[in-house]
Parts: C-alpha cells; structure tokens; sequence
C-alpha cells in the first residue's frame, strides 16, 4: 500500500515537475526555430537523435550566443558613436566571442593588425568552404501583422508626403496612426455644429463637405459628409 | 620602411579583396539558421544594420559555434560507446545509435567554456513516469 502511494505520489511530482517546465521554458516562436536549426546543425554533424533537454541546452546556449555577439557589436558601434554597425564592430566582437574561451589564430595580435585580416574570419571562411549548405526545413514567412502594419504605413503617409511632412521625419519614429483618427474628430464637430445649429450652414453644408474634402481628402470625411447631407435635406423637405 | 609601408598596404588590400570576396560568397551561401531568425536575435540585441551580408556573417559564425560544439559531443560519444563495446557485446547494437546526450553536450560546451551540470535525479527518458514496480516486473 505504502508503495502504491509512494508511486503515486511520485507521478504527480513528475506532472508538476513538467508542467513547470512548460511554463518556465521560453515556448516564443524563435525558441523554437532555434531548435529546428540546431537539431539540423546536428543532424548534419553525423547525430541520429538527441535527448529532449540537451536539444534545449544547445539551443538556449546558441540564441546566447546570437544575442552576445549582437550586443558586443552594437557595444563596440555605439563607442564610436554610431547607431548602425558594421563590419568592424561585427569582427571585434567575434573576436571578444572567441578569444576567451578557445582562441584562434592571431589572437595574441588582433589589437596590432588589421581588423580584416583576423583569424577569426578565415576560420569562419574556411568553414563555409568545408561545409556542405544545409538550408532551413521550411521558409518562414515574414509576420503578417507586420506587413499589413506596414502597407497602412504607406497608406498613411503618402499623404501627408505629398504634403511635404514626411521629409523632415526620420525613419525609425514610429509610424503615423491612421488618418482617420485625428481627421475624423474635427469633422464630425464641423458638420455636428453647423447641422443642429441653424438652417442657413445646412443648405451650405454641401459645398462645406466639398471644402473639406478637398483639404482632407480622407475616405471618411466623404462618407460622413454624404450621411449628413442626406439627413439635412429630408429634414428640409419636411419643414417645406 | 617604405617598402615596408607598401607590404602592409600590399596586404591590407589583399585583405580587403578577400573579405570582400568572402562577403559576396556569402550572399550565395545560405546558413542553417535562417537570415529572419537571425535579424531577430540582433534586433533584440540593439544591432541595427540593413547590410544582409553582415546577418550571414553572424548566421555563419554561430552555425560554426553550434556545428563545434555538436561534432564535439559527437567525438565524445564515439568514445564512450567504443569503451562500452568492448565490455558489453549484446548491447552493442543498441548503444550504437548516435544520441545526443546532456552528458556529452555538458562535456563539449566544457571546452567552449559553458559550465552545465545536468541535474542527475531528473532523468528525461520517457520512462521516468512509469512507475517503478511495474518496470521491476
């Protein structure tokens, strides 16, 4: 009897145990394209399978790895006072990567040569020639979300371009909302105030909504201008 | 001096041709980890550079870190399985498969300079839930 407790109590420390598990490993998306690129990398290295949690060592250690030499170059560009990298960032931190752990060739003598020629490039050099391609399983695609974010920033912008407002702002700010949401506002008051005020601005709410839709040239602003108009006629009608 | 001015310069342009060379190979070659993972992890990381070929120079590097590390375990693997051949014949067959092993990945990341310790009371082979009488019988 003890023993069949013990059991089974055992098991649900085990379902504890993994359930933590799930929730305290990074489940992200990249995570696991990581994985599926590392478990190539070793396939093609000669391994036929891997346990669970080396796979996932190997593969936390790599997007280390990836986010280490990232840092280190944009350290190194940033010293310089750069926002954008480049080669050279990219080679001194490969070698700050490198130099520590294993070394290479020409390590003791990086800071007196060329960046260029450092051996930490031939080695990788050396390494694309040796090694066969292996392409990633599938392709993946760009985020959606993201391209149609993108597309509506186009849409957006393109006319406050025309405008000659989009010069002077840099690219990386981010994107403009979209039209409609501060247009709109002052629109609505517009045609709101002059609809329930007086009869006069009503019969010249035509023209007023022609106006502004040529200020505005916004796809709502002609909507609601239509909505109204409409309404003031009828109501027109029906005081004649 | 100025000859020796000219050597350094001589190579320095030799340098450059090579990187040069190697950068445009690169535009030909495509890693194993793909350039949107990539461009992510950087992104992450505060790099910023629209340069495609620098995402592959990274992509390439640390599918090098990986493939070292991997062939690594794998060299520790052979070796273990090759002293436990020649103990144990009947196993043989079964023991040949080429597993990557936590304590084989723990072995090679030693040498890159990664200190794991794999937890030995959490074993992960699927017959860890099972309950031990049972596997007794």
């Amino acid at each position: 009897m003890k023993q069949i407790f013990k059991t089974k109590s055992k098991r649900k420390q085990y379902r504890s145990i993994a359930e933590y598990e799930d929730e305290e490993t990074p489940t992200e998306f990249s995570f696991k394209l990581t994985r599926v690129a590392v478990s190539q990398i070793c396939r093609s290295m000669g391994f036929k399978a891997a346990q669970r949690s080396a796979l996932e060592t190997l593969t936390s250690i790599t997007s280390k790895y990836l986010e280490e030499v990232a840092k280190l170059a944009s350290s190194y560009s940033q010293e310089s006072n750069r926002t954008q990298s480049n080669i050279f960032d990219l080679i001194s931190a490969l070698n700050d990567v490198s130099s520590p752990i294993q070394g290479f060739v020409g390590a003791a003598t990086v800071h007196d040569t060329c960046l260029l020629s450092c051996g930490v490039l031939k080695e990788i050099s050396g390494f694309v020639k040796c090694t066969d391609e292996t392409p990633f399983a599938k392709p993946i695609p760009r985020n959606y979300a993201a391209t149609l974010s993108m597309s509506r920033l186009n849409k957006t912008v393109s006319k406050p371009n025309s405008m000659g407002l989009q010069s002077h702002i840099p690219g990386w700010l981010p994107a403009f909302p979209d039209a409609g949401t501060y247009k709109e506002c002052k629109e609505i008051r517009k045609t709101g105030h002059l609809w329930e005020n007086s009869e006069f601005v009503q019969e010249n709410q035509s023209k007023c909504g022609e106006v502004i839709e040529r200020i505005l040239g916004g796809d709502l602003a002609v909507e609601r201008g239509k909505v109204s108009f409409k309404f003031g006629v009828k109501a027109a009608r029906n005081g004649l | 001096m100025n000859h020796n001015n000219q050597q350094s310069s001589d190579g320095r342009h030799d340098d450059d041709a090579a990187l040069t060379e190697f950068l445009a190979s690169l535009m030909d070659y495509t890693p194993t980890i793909p350039d949107e993972l990539v461009e992510h992890y950087l992104a992450k990381s505060g790099f910023h550079c629209p340069d495609v070929r620098l995402t592959r120079l990274v992509a390439v590097a640390t599918q090098k870190f990986v493939a070292e590390v991997a062939s690594d375990a794998l060299q520790q693997c052979k070796a273990r399985q090759s002293a436990v051949v020649k103990d144990k014949r009947d196993k043989q067959q079964k023991d040949k498969r080429l597993i990557l092993t936590m304590e084989d990945l723990s072995k090679a990341l030693r040498e890159s300079g990664v200190n794991v310790k794999h937890q030995e009371y959490f074993a992960d082979s699927p017959s860890t839930g099972i309950d031990p009488a049972s596997r007794e019988e």
